[in-house]
């Protein structure tokens, strides 16, 4: 009884260490990286939820030609100053990019803080609520792999999730992923919740995330696509009208937005979803090459994470039939890849945000996996790939050349403590050499995560190409 | 057996916390708290006024370039190792006079022009005329030595104050 207790509260010890590190790495610089005006969307989002709020109008900021625009020098944030692109906001009313709930995030926190005006709504304000979702996005995570797999992956995943630099500076954004996502957990929390207690109101729960999730983003839509698949996939009783009540539950709240259209501007409304319906595909087909091989933010940030984690997931694909459960991790990814593909004109860093929980995971249960199997050769793949890439943006290949023989002799040693348990040598204590080495890389890893997050200041992200 | 009616509620509630927002949004929309006009205002209350424009000087520099509404495109130049800048320039599209164009540039970078009886400039940020120096304004290299108020800029002039 006390073991367990003693192990609860370790438990809940490193979760709070873990949200309060992503936290606190997230705070850092957050008003400045990225480069407030960098990303117009975020200000879009926070000017829609504060003119809802004041108004009852939906007015932005779009670059869509729908709109008869009203341009506006406003100079929020200083963006006419810090950030080279000097045209002026045009200004939209009624703003039908986006549905509006998200916005009420931005806008609501703003409000109740003073701000009045769109002047007002500065990038320190509206990125301050952000920095608390993205923290609640790693005890998500943590609680995601904790409750479908073990404590250990959802560990993992969180540590990943806490210090990515990637991640951490993504976090920031007022972007409508940041708050998708949060949705996208949570409806796959409370969907395995159902179907481990069998209880109905947890499977209303899901149905109406999924539904609300369309009314955060249209490509919210890939929640309800994953509560669909996986009920196709994994239940054996009242598939079809379990199938239908997913349908067209979230169908009906999804339907607020074309009702929200029509109260205000229906011509418009239909004009606006036309544009947007009709972008064109800029990545063409190779967008998942794209996807896989190209990380960005508002600019190109290589993250080795993520190319890392896309290898677990081919990996994890393989042990499908043997463990049900691995349905929790690939079908989230599959539907917001179908819809990536379908409505991705363009790999902005942003529509990318939601395949991260969901490919941590993914990565958490293969470092798990290999850590049972005592072997280090993923160890080793992380530490080049997710390690390297990110020590590479702040120790650069001219200085690397100083350091070249040490470089050489060290990358011979690496690769002999990686074999060092292949040898089969008398009296190796092999499990727990591996244990330790898996560890120790890890570790090392994540102190270079967070080094690099702490690194990237506005000199140095001005300085990223 | 599926039974549809169990935890129902949970999604009934969603409805009606839309069918509330919904309301709320109709409610706002015919009682604003704020117009149009102050809610797109350009001037923030939170700014912190700049009166020195050497702060302005926007990172990377910008060619300049016509906007869609005949607006100006503004950069601030200030010369390397200067500490108080004395040289403004800036393009400028038609229908707006010098004044007018100054007047735009001066809100959107926060800071203060001073104009005498003429329209002539007394001070910008915060140089003053001296007895020694003064604001000069030319326009394509030619110095307008009238009321700016009455002087409109075509397409692509190039504006710049001087202060000499």
């Amino acid at each position: 009884m006390n073991k367990i207790f003693s192990k609860n509260i370790i438990f809940v010890i490193l979760i709070f260490f873990i949200c309060t590190l992503g936290f606190f790495l997230r705070y850092k610089n957050y008003a400045t990286v990225p480069i407030p005006g960098e990303s117009r969307d975020e200000i879009s989002f926070a000017w829609l939820g504060l003119s809802l709020l004041e108004t009852g109008r939906p007015i932005a900021t779009s670059g869509l030609d729908s709109y008869s625009h009203d341009w506006k020098y406003i100079n929020v944030s200083d963006v006419f100053h810090s950030f080279a692109n000097p045209n002026p906001f045009p200004i939209d009313s009624f703003w039908f990019d986006h549905p509006p709930l998200f916005s009420l995030i931005p806008g609501f926190y703003s409000y109740t803080h003073g701000v009045t005006n769109f002047a007002d709504a500065s990038i320190s304000i509206i990125r301050r609520p952000m920095i608390f979702l993205g923290a609640f996005n790693i005890l998500l995570i943590v609680i995601f792999g904790a409750l479908i797999f073990n404590r250990q992956i959802g560990l993992i995943a969180g540590l990943i999730y806490a210090t990515d630099p990637l991640i951490v500076i993504s976090s920031r954004l007022v972007q409508a992923e940041n708050f998708l996502l949060t949705i996208f957990l949570l409806t796959i929390i409370f969907y395995y919740q159902y179907r481990r207690t069998q209880k109905y109101f947890y499977f209303w729960l899901a149905i109406s995330l999924s539904g609300l999730a369309t009314l955060v983003k249209l490509s919210g839509i890939s929640v309800g696509l994953s509560l669909l698949l996986l009920t196709l996939i994994l239940e054996s009783k009242d598939k079809i009208k379990k199938s239908l009540a997913i349908i067209f539950g979230t169908g009906l709240i999804t339907l607020f937005f074309p009702v929200y259209g029509y109260f205000y501007n229906w011509k418009l409304f239909l004009a606006v979803f036309s544009v947007n319906s009709g972008r064109y595909f800029r990545d063409g087909l190779a967008g998942f090459y794209w996807l896989i091989s190209k990380t960005n933010i508002t600019r190109t940030f290589l993250d080795g994470w993520v190319l890392l984690a896309w290898f677990a997931l081919f990996f994890l694909s393989t042990k499908l039939l043997k463990l049900k459960k691995l349905w929790y991790l690939i079908i989230p990814v599959l539907a917001y890849l179908l819809v990536y593909l379908i409505f991705g004109s363009e790999g902005y860093g942003w529509y990318k945000f939601p395949f991260y929980p969901f490919l941590f995971l993914t990565l958490a249960w293969v470092i798990n996996y290999f850590y049972k199997k005592e072997n280090l050769f993923f160890s080793l793949f992380t530490l080049l790939l997710a390690g390297g890439v990110m020590i590479d943006k702040f120790f650069p290949p001219e200085k690397l050349q100083l350091f070249m023989w040490p470089f050489r002799f060290g990358c011979l040693f690496l690769l002999t403590l990686v074999l060092l348990p292949s040898f089969n040598l008398p009296h190796f204590p092999k499990k727990n050499y591996s244990h330790f080495m898996i560890w120790l890389f890890f570790i090392i890893c994540l102190l270079i995560n967070i080094w690099v997050s702490l690194q990237v200041t506005p000199g140095a992200w001005y300085q990223i190409k | 057996m599926f039974k549809i009616s169990s935890g129902f509620w949970v999604y009934l509630l969603t409805l009606l916390l839309l069918i509330i927002f919904g309301l709320f949004l109709s409610f706002r929309f015919k009682h604003p708290q704020i117009s149009y006009e102050n809610l797109t205002n350009s001037i923030s209350h939170f700014a912190v006024l700049q009166t020195n424009p050497c702060f302005l000087h926007i990172i990377g520099g910008i060619p300049f370039s016509a906007s869609p509404d005949g607006n100006i495109q503004a950069n601030i130049l200030c010369p390397d190792g200067q500490t108080s800048p004395n040289y403004l320039k800036f393009s400028a599209i038609p229908n707006h006079t010098v004044f007018s164009s100054l007047k735009i540039l001066s809100t959107v970078n926060n800071f203060s022009i001073k104009l005498n009886d003429q329209n002539e400039i007394e001070s910008l940020g915060n140089i003053k005329n001296s007895p020694k120096q003064q604001w000069h304004v030319y326009t394509n290299n030619s110095e307008i030595l009238g009321d700016l108020n009455k002087n409109y800029l075509k397409i692509n002039d190039v504006v710049e104050f001087k202060y000499e």
